[in-house]
């Protein structure tokens, strides 16, 4: 299938959008810094205030970029797991990749104490969050793929997933009532989400971890388009229905699992964006909307993360309570509409 | 005296509704003022009655004492955060004596000899007054740093009886103390209320709530009274204040008065004291200035790292940062730490690095009996000529 | 000149644990429009499943331009085989055009995009089958009669020497079934395609298709209308106290 000038017109203005919802990212912020000083700092010129140009550079830049990737990475997820589910509902986390992060988060957190001491000073690294997460989510993504193949249909996979995702719960529910008030704190603000916290390096391998997800992502566009008939017309066009189903869910482990370990779970993004980008484009090409999240994907995000900062205030928003002040409203509407055969 | 002021308020009602209303009026009027005359003087009756003793607490706000022949009332006025009414506690040796007029009230014979402490901020007042063989059990025993009761621990002499907020009941009945020393959250103690009911005395001690160094240590009486030793009691807390006092003048003398920040990073928003809490206080008192001293209320201020940078940048001192015990360990938690001038000069000060036999936070444990030493602990740190001698109790510089 | 698309030599159709039917011969040739009729349960779905590759054969092989089924890739038989079906599509923004262009998927690039070639096909299918005025519409704007249309086309538009319809006409009303049967022979014709439709339209059946595979349980009956009704073979097929089959009429009749 083909862009049409329709599409190539909305798609420009917003990367226009983008660009600017960035800049407005990086001047907003719980200290007002004159957009005459951002752009200075930004050129390499430096600031008057070196308070600044640290503030620019070494928080809200990083910042920025995670948002940008985070962004991306969660609105194609979600858009290969509702067209590969069917389902609207669905969204990256189906596949148990939070609930495998929680776990994994929690040994570290409030567990610590249950863990032999060699995996305790492992993971007191600087890294530990980040390594605990992904070794959960691949876990749990291990579990829930060897019992999904047992089982013919794909609809099965979400309610494994989901089922695996309460098992986690109570497990961390467990974990919690043996916590400290001061480990509750760390894993509760863990699980709320944050944005501002990755050194250069996390976003160098954040940024490799986006490349390979979204290359997989675009090998599955075709395959993707097809699903719009159905799998039994799917597999008529010769679609390999295996390879493509490991294609999408391989690319959403590594576009979710990356983002998890690194910021926390992020509400709602996965799922929002995805019907969000439908709506604008009007469309069930897989190339529009894959080039449709890309673009608004981190268009949404920069501005939740922009609110969350709460300019002009003396206190910080977590990033999960705007995300989901804008998800929750979408999901009802989006339930409202399911008559409508447009999805 | 009722039924009289309806009478009245009834006839002033009638005469208003009246034709001749001007006149009636001004007649309603004067009724009016005579029931209000004559319910204030039932009132003083009344005062006069159970008033003339006066309450014998200065510094703490949350808690009143009074002292009569036969018994004693401790009223914990702000049992938790958010209490909208009081706690009264009759105290007596000899329960016959006590008034009936008092018998609704929660009864407590006195002294106490087993009791269950729920609070490391307790055990210095066993210690100070002699009474560490009164404590049989304690919830998570790890947390008690004082010598003394820790070896009577290690006796198996005071016992495990779960976690603060989830107690143990079996243990603690087969244990059968005289009274549980409990402190609520808010108004739900579902265990603490479920061992009452099973016939436990228990008293709620609300000595985390006092957000003043003398008004915490002012709870001392509390129990000087659950023991009987309110002279020794009294005594102790005396001397305190007078060494407070004059470690405070000597403060007044420092010839400057350094820029102090606290608190720390998390992910990327920083928690610090408010300008009202306990330990903001010290920091003032020892002449010197906390940046973030115009806060107010309670728990901490979630400022953004933006913020903190801005504003703490350049302040000379950093007193209690968070829970970070060495500079590595700072650096691990985050880069945006080694920005501050007082990382670079390594002017960082912490009491998290002095702890117990078992791991217990000794500062928590002991400092809001010893405001004190907190206070010498801070001078030395902030205008250490004024202190050339001194040793830090609580206090240490991170390395 | 006629060609053979598809044959099967005597193979045996089933699953593990049940053979549905043994010794099953038949040959799909171009330019037909064939039709399978067979009373409910005898195996028609399941025929139809083995000789698009969906159920492997218990015994037996199935030949594509003579090639045996197995053999050829997902994408190679997608070249050869295409289907339209009865199920509801899931709900999306397709437009006409771009569910037609779907059927051109196993020639397009790993993208999916449509050269002049791919384009060419697609407008050829819509022209045959009547759609300019409707392909950018949506296809749920459709009516029933006119996405039936739409889905033939889309399986034309994947230019294959067969095309399978699986009851195609089941949820139309009567002008509408003469309708698709009469395009279908149209196509047949024009595009010397082999078009093999199972179905329950008797009537249709018998005056519209070129040959019929009669499929009862003792036998696979495969010829032109004429010489089955000839041999007597509708006759077999239902044996029901309430109908039979009047060769003079050449249809069935209640009694």
């Amino acid at each position: 299938m083909t862009l049409s000038k329709k599409h190539i017109l909305l798609l420009g203005i917003f990367t226009f959008a983008l660009l600017l919802f960035l800049l407005i990212n990086l001047s907003l912020g719980s200290i007002s810094i004159p957009l005459k000083e951002i752009i200075l700092t930004l050129t390499g010129n430096g600031s008057s205030k070196s308070t600044w140009e640290y503030i620019v550079l070494n928080y809200r830049l990083p910042k920025a970029i995670t948002c940008i990737c985070v962004g991306i990475a969660l609105s194609i997820s979600g858009l290969l797991m509702q067209t590969l589910f069917r389902n609207p509902l669905a969204e990256p986390y189906v596949l148990g990749i939070s609930s495998g992060a929680s776990l994994g988060v929690s040994m570290v957190i409030l567990g610590a104490g249950f863990l032999p001491t060699f995996i305790q000073n492992f993971l007191l690294q600087p890294y530990g969050i980040v390594i605990a997460s992904s070794l959960g989510s691949l876990l749990v993504l291990l579990v829930v793929l060897s019992v999904a193949k047992q089982l013919k249909q794909t609809m099965a996979i979400l309610i494994v997933g989901l089922m695996i995702g309460s098992f986690t719960s109570a497990f961390v529910s467990v974990l919690t009532y043996f916590s400290s008030a001061e480990q509750i704190k760390k894993f509760t603000f863990w699980s709320l989400g944050n944005l501002g916290n990755l050194d250069w390096l996390a976003i160098k391998i954040l940024v490799v971890c986006l490349v390979i997800g979204l290359f997989l992502a675009l090998q599955s566009i075709k395959a993707l388009n097809s699903l719009l008939l159905g799998e039994n017309y799917a597999k008529s066009l010769g679609i390999n229905f295996r390879t493509t189903r490991i294609i999408i869910i391989t690319a959403t482990c590594i576009l979710t699992g990356s983002v998890t370990a690194f910021v926390g779970p992020i509400a709602f993004i996965g799922l929002a964006i995805a019907h969000i980008t439908k709506l604008i484009f009007k469309t069930s090409n897989h190339f529009v909307l894959y080039l449709g999240c890309i673009i608004l994907g981190p268009s949404i995000l920069l501005i939740c993360d922009t609110i969350s900062q709460m300019p002009g205030y003396n206190f910080v928003l977590p990033i999960n309570a705007i995300t989901s002040i804008l998800g929750a409203p979408i999901v009802v509407w989006l339930l409202v509409r399911k008559n409508n055969k447009i999805v | 005296m009722l039924i009289i002021k309806v009478l009245l308020f009834k006839t002033s009602f009638y005469f208003c509704d009246s034709l001749i209303l001007v006149k009636m009026k001004k007649i309603s009027l004067l009724v009016l003022v005579a029931i209000f005359i004559l319910s204030c003087s039932e009132k003083s009756e009344q005062k006069k009655s159970t008033n003339h003793v006066a309450n014998e607490i200065e510094y703490a706000k949350n808690f009143e004492l009074y002292t009569y022949p036969n018994f004693k009332i401790l009223k914990i006025t702000k049992p938790w955060q958010q209490a909208t009414t009081s706690l009264t506690y009759v105290l007596a040796k000899n329960l016959a004596i006590v008034p009936d007029s008092l018998k609704t009230e929660k009864i407590i014979q006195i002294p106490v000899q087993k009791t269950i402490s729920t609070s490391t901020t307790h055990i210095p007042s066993y210690e100070m007054l002699g009474q560490v063989d009164a404590l049989i059990g304690f919830p998570h025993l790890d947390y008690i740093s004082s010598e003394k009761v820790r070896s009577r621990i290690n006796s198996n002499l005071v016992k495990e009886v779960g976690e603060s907020e989830n107690l143990n009941t079996e243990v603690i009945i087969e244990l059968s103390p005289d009274l549980i020393i409990g402190y609520g959250m808010d108004s739900s103690n579902k265990a603490l209320d479920n061992l009452n009911k099973m016939g436990i005395a228990v008293i709620y001690n609300a000595d985390w709530t006092e957000q003043t160094p003398l008004g915490k240590a002012e709870w001392i009486k509390f129990f000087g009274v659950l023991f009987d030793k309110n002279d020794l009691a009294n005594s102790i807390f005396k001397e305190i204040v007078t060494e407070y006092d004059t470690l405070k003048n000597l403060a007044k003398t420092a010839k400057n008065k350094p820029d102090v920040f606290s608190g720390g990073l998390y992910q990327d928003t920083w928690y610090a004291p408010k300008g009202t809490s306990w330990g903001s206080i010290f920091i003032e008192d020892a002449h010197a200035n906390y940046i973030w001293k115009n806060t107010t209320g309670d728990g901490s201020i979630a400022i953004s790292i933006e913020q903190a940078l801005n504003e703490a940048k350049n302040t000379p001192i950093w007193i209690n940062p968070s829970s970070f015990e060495s500079l590595a360990d700072l650096k691990n938690n985050s880069k945006h730490n080694l920005e501050f001038d007082a990382y670079k000069t390594g002017e960082i000060y912490s009491f998290s690095m002095k702890k117990g036999q078992s791991g217990g936070s000794i500062y928590y444990e002991l400092a809001p009996n010893r405001p004190d030493l907190v206070l010498k602990d801070l001078i030395k740190i902030l205008h250490p000529e004024l202190l050339p001698d001194y040793k830090l109790y609580f206090y240490e510089k991170l390395k | 000149m006629e060609k053979v698309i598809l044959q099967t030599n005597q193979i045996s159709i089933g699953y593990s644990k049940k053979i549905v039917s043994e010794n099953v011969s038949i040959h799909l040739n171009s330019g037909k429009l064939i039709t399978l009729i067979g009373v409910n349960g005898v195996g028609k779905s399941t025929l139809l499943r083995s000789i698009t590759g969906i159920i492997p054969t218990l015994k037996g092989e199935v030949l594509i331009n003579n090639n045996n089924i197995n053999t050829l890739e997902p994408l190679e038989l997608a070249k050869q085989i295409s289907v339209v079906l009865t199920e509801k599509l899931p709900p999306s923004n397709l437009t006409v055009f771009e569910l037609i262009s779907l059927g051109r998927q196993p020639y397009t690039n790993w993208l999916g995009n449509l050269s002049d070639f791919d384009l060419q096909k697609i407008n050829e299918a819509i022209a045959l089958t009547d759609l300019n005025l409707l392909k950018n519409k949506k296809h749920y704007q459709l009516s029933d009669g006119q996405l039936q249309k739409v889905l033939i086309a889309r399986a034309l538009a994947q230019d294959t020497p067969l095309i399978i319809l699986d009851e195609p006409t089941t949820h139309l009303d009567l002008v509408h079934k003469v309708a698709v049967y009469k395009l279908l022979k149209k196509l047949a014709n024009q595009t010397q395609k082999c078009i093999l439709v199972s179905t329950h339209d008797m009537d249709l059946s018998i005056q519209m298709s070129d040959e019929i595979i009669v499929f009862t349980k003792q036998k696979i009956h495969q010829n032109s209308p004429q010489k089955l009704i000839e041999q007597g073979v509708f006759e077999q097929l239902f044996i029901h106290d309430d109908i039979y089959f009047d060769a003079l009429k050449g249809k069935f009749i209640i009694k």
